[in-house]
């Protein structure tokens, strides 16, 4: 049945996404609910919810302002907050609640700048939409507005890395080792914007030699830096050893104008299906293929899916039920996915495998010390898949 | 530049003017709401699906089941707890609520085992567009006449209401309890969602004097074992959100209730069992359990003299009458975490301001609270996971998420607990 969830959880929000782009950049970030939201966010889909200084709040909101359409309510909150607490910027996030009484967050962010002198931004997010909504948005408006300025700041040159989010990344580390991975296979520096950049990582999307785009909800905040500021792009991800070496070749074709993607080809291998975010399936792919010896490997997933990044094969999934039919046709010899997934691919007849996924799993059970990023996970695949 | 971490000292705190409606925030003036990481949920999962036999079909935007069905899976009943995301369309026209029957229909076909109750939980937006989930309960009942139904809530938009969405999710519950024709000995503990310590002075002083089973939801394995609920002759209320569920049970049943109150004090625990022993019309002799409490808890501050104590609000109990029982006995408590006061709060703290007018009182979820952990304010003890949250280098007493203890028993935990266990957060 249509949006029936018999047995998957319900995948991170848009609010969760936007909450996650923002939380280094020095925002205050105000969620206009009633608390149940803020609560989905800061402490399931957020492993970095115990930062000290992390300005994260909601605006308590109560029947009788909605009832009223006491907005007034939320201007006066968010304005003393921003005197108490000298925010760089701030971000106002809607939810169902509000959304559905129309409340007009465009009005009050051009309010709130007046009365605050602060750059305030805005989201129309309903809960319903997943985080990969909430990360382009979130991730666009951000290079939209701070991006030049930032870049003053920045040193030119080397690697920006685009669309970083512990929801695709998993732990609060996980920022510094794909930082590393990254170096590592390019032989240049790296900033991970939002996830270990710095407050002004955004002006590195401005300054970069190459931005590197690890989700497909980054998408058009690449292009746009690159119309704006002539900055190449590539969707790329240094899962595994293969990965690194990958990217790194990749990094060099692109900055010498080539924009030819390489592709693994396919043998004759065990088949696998990859479900996760697209651009990391994508490089798990490469990797299974490359590493491990596989033949045809097929991706799904359940949020952004973009042509362009696509092979054939790969398909989008929206409800529990295609997912079931995707997996239990018994073509698959293996599936990664996250383990939240795999009651529904039970009679799959497929080697299921752990493939976490924060967005799905959340941070509770989120594995401590897993990482998509160079030699580790190439440890990883081989202890799961008994080489 | 940022302002610190705001607080009142107890002595200010006396002397703000309380709000008319149910509460007053510590800290005056609307504020945005701070929320320390590993607060809990409202409970839709944990108290609902304590029903044994029963499933919760949660019909809401999917960001709002989240946490309800992650909470599931942590407790290890999420094949009981089902969603039916529903579109911004639906919501606005209404539509979704058509679609509830097909659901219970896919649910009672493929739930791992079929449920004799499903809870239908909506979520703020349904609150606001007044969708009249009692009729659609009524609807099933007529479709499924062999499953209970009846609905649910998570609506934190009516926190501030009478009917908030805590107090209807524990009313939700013990509607399911059918009257019986007979009454036995028995008493109910309504509330909480862990069971009672085997060692617990309730049962025990109740068995002395004749009476019992002390039944708890937690502790039914069957339907029919919830509804030798409805046998009771009295039912014990603990914690606030409960008082409704238990008016709607009198209500309902005819069954009498009183309040447990949330104490640290044994003198107001001696104060609950004299009344529990008139409402049964019986003497429960309590006077071995009194002097044993009074005793634990001069030894336990005797050991932690001179220890700075900060009692937070996720802790049994109020902080306030937490902090005035352990200065009674001799504790240094130095500050108290808390959102609001209420009226009845107003003695306490007057009692508190007089012997302890320094005291700082936190509030919990004011912005500003935000970097109170990089202060590494000095405490040594710590009591509630907010207050642990916030001193993180002092050793914490938690509670315990397992057992219950109430009464005399919680007495003992927290002075054990102050004297030397070790619960590190």
């Amino acid at each position: 049945m249509r949006g029936l969830f018999l047995s998957l959880p319900p995948f991170a929000p848009d609010y969760s996404g936007i909450g996650a782009v923002f939380l280094e950049l020095g925002a205050m970030i105000v969620i206009h609910d009633g608390t149940g939201c803020i609560g989905n966010y800061i402490c399931h889909d957020e492993p970095r919810g115990e930062r000290p200084g992390n300005m994260v709040f909601t605006t308590n909101l109560r029947e009788m302002e909605v009832v009223m359409g006491d907005d007034e309510a939320l201007l006066e909150k968010v304005t003393r907050a921003a005197a108490d607490l000298d925010p760089r910027m701030i971000v106002l996030v809607n939810t169902p609640a509000p959304i559905v009484i129309g409340t007009d967050l465009r009005a009050l962010a051009r309010i709130l700048e007046k009365r605050t002198g602060k750059p305030v931004l805005y989201f129309d997010s309903n809960g319903i939409r997943m985080y990969d909504w909430g990360v382009e948005k979130a991730l666009l408006a951000a290079v939209e507005r701070f991006a030049a300025e930032d870049a003053v700041a920045c040193a030119p040159g080397g690697v920006a890395v685009l669309g970083a989010t512990p929801l695709d990344l998993g732990g609060a580390d996980n920022g510094e080792a794909l930082r590393a991975s990254v170096e590592r296979s390019s032989g240049k520096h790296c900033a991970v914007i939002g996830m270990g950049g710095g407050e002004r990582s955004l002006g590195t999307a401005a300054a970069a030699e190459l931005n590197l785009v690890v989700s497909a909800a980054a998408v058009p905040a690449a292009r746009w830096c690159e119309k704006t500021f002539g900055v190449p792009w590539i969707a790329d991800f240094p899962a595994g050893i293969s990965g690194e070496r990958r990217l790194g070749e990749c990094i060099r074709q692109r900055l010498s104008g080539s924009r030819t993607t390489q592709m693994a080809e396919t043998g004759p291998g065990p088949r696998a299906l990859v479900i996760h975010e697209q651009v990391t399936a994508n490089a798990v792919r490469a990797c299974l293929q490359e590493e491990f010896g596989f033949g045809q490997v097929e991706v799904a997933t359940f949020f952004q899916f973009r042509e362009e990044l696509a092979q054939p094969g790969d398909q989008r999934l929206c409800e529990e039920l295609e997912l079931e039919e995707k997996a239990n046709t018994g073509r698959y010899d293996v599936i990664l996915a996250d383990r939240f997934l795999h009651d529904v691919m039970r009679y799959s007849g497929a080697k299921l495998v752990d493939l976490p996924h924060l967005a799905v799993c959340e941070v509770m059970f989120y594995p401590d010390g897993f990482s998509l990023a160079g030699e580790a996970f190439t440890a990883y695949l081989k202890d799961q898949l008994g080489q | 530049m940022r302002n610190p971490p705001r607080y009142l000292t107890m002595q200010e705190l006396s002397q703000i003017p309380l709000q008319a409606g149910r509460y007053t925030r510590i800290i005056p003036g609307r504020h945005l709401k701070y929320v320390a990481p590993g607060v809990d949920g409202l409970g839709l999962s944990s108290f609902s699906l304590l029903l044994p036999e029963s499933a919760v079909l949660f019909i809401a935007p999917a960001g709002c089941a989240r946490h309800v069905k992650m909470r599931a899976f942590a407790i290890g009943k999420a094949d009981r707890l089902f969603l039916l995301r529903v579109t911004e369309e639906e919501l606005v026209t209404g539509t979704h609520l058509a679609r509830i029957p097909e659901a219970v229909e896919e649910i009672l076909k493929r739930a791992k085992e079929r449920p004799k109750a499903i809870f239908i939980g909506s979520s703020c937006v349904d609150t606001i567009l007044a969708s009249d989930y009692e009729r659609v309960c009524r609807d099933l009942s007529r479709r499924f006449p062999d499953v209970r139904f009846h609905p649910s809530y998570m609506d934190p938009i009516m926190f501030d209401s009478k009917k908030s969405p805590d107090s209807r999710i524990h009313c939700s519950l013990y509607s399911f309890v059918e009257k019986q024709p007979e009454r036995d000995q028995g008493v109910n503990l309504l509330g909480p969602a862990a069971p009672l310590d085997e060692n617990a002075d309730l049962p025990r002083l109740l068995a002395a004097a004749g009476f019992g089973p002390v039944r708890q939801m937690c502790r039914c394995r069957c339907l029919m074992e919830a509804d030798e609920m409805g046998r009771s002759r009295l039912n014990l209320a603990m914690g606030g959100p409960v008082k409704m569920a238990a008016e709607q049970l009198k209500a309902a049943h005819g069954t009498p209730y009183l309040l447990v109150p949330p104490t640290h004090d044994p003198e107001l625990v001696h104060g609950f069992y004299e009344k529990l022993g008139q409402a049964l019309g019986a003497v429960l002799d309590d006077g071995e359990e009194l002097a044993k409490a009074r005793r634990r808890l001069s030894a336990a501050a005797e050991i932690c003299r001179g220890k700075r104590i900060v009692v937070g609000k996720n802790y049994f109990g109020s902080p306030f009458e937490t902090a005035k029982a352990l200065l009674e006995y001799g504790f240094t408590v130095t500050t108290v975490v808390k959102n609001k006061i209420t009226p009845k709060d107003k003695a306490v703290i007057a009692w508190l301001a007089e012997r302890a007018p320094g005291m700082r009182v936190y509030s919990g979820d004011h912005p500003t609270l935000n970097h109170l952990r990089e202060e590494h304010e000095p405490a040594d003890l710590v009591i509630g996971s907010d207050a642990a949250y916030f001193y993180p280098e002092a050793r914490a007493i938690l509670q315990d998420g397992d057992r219950l203890h109430v009464c005399y028993q919680a007495i003992a935990y927290l002075a054990d607990g102050l004297a030397g266990e070790e619960m590190r957060v």
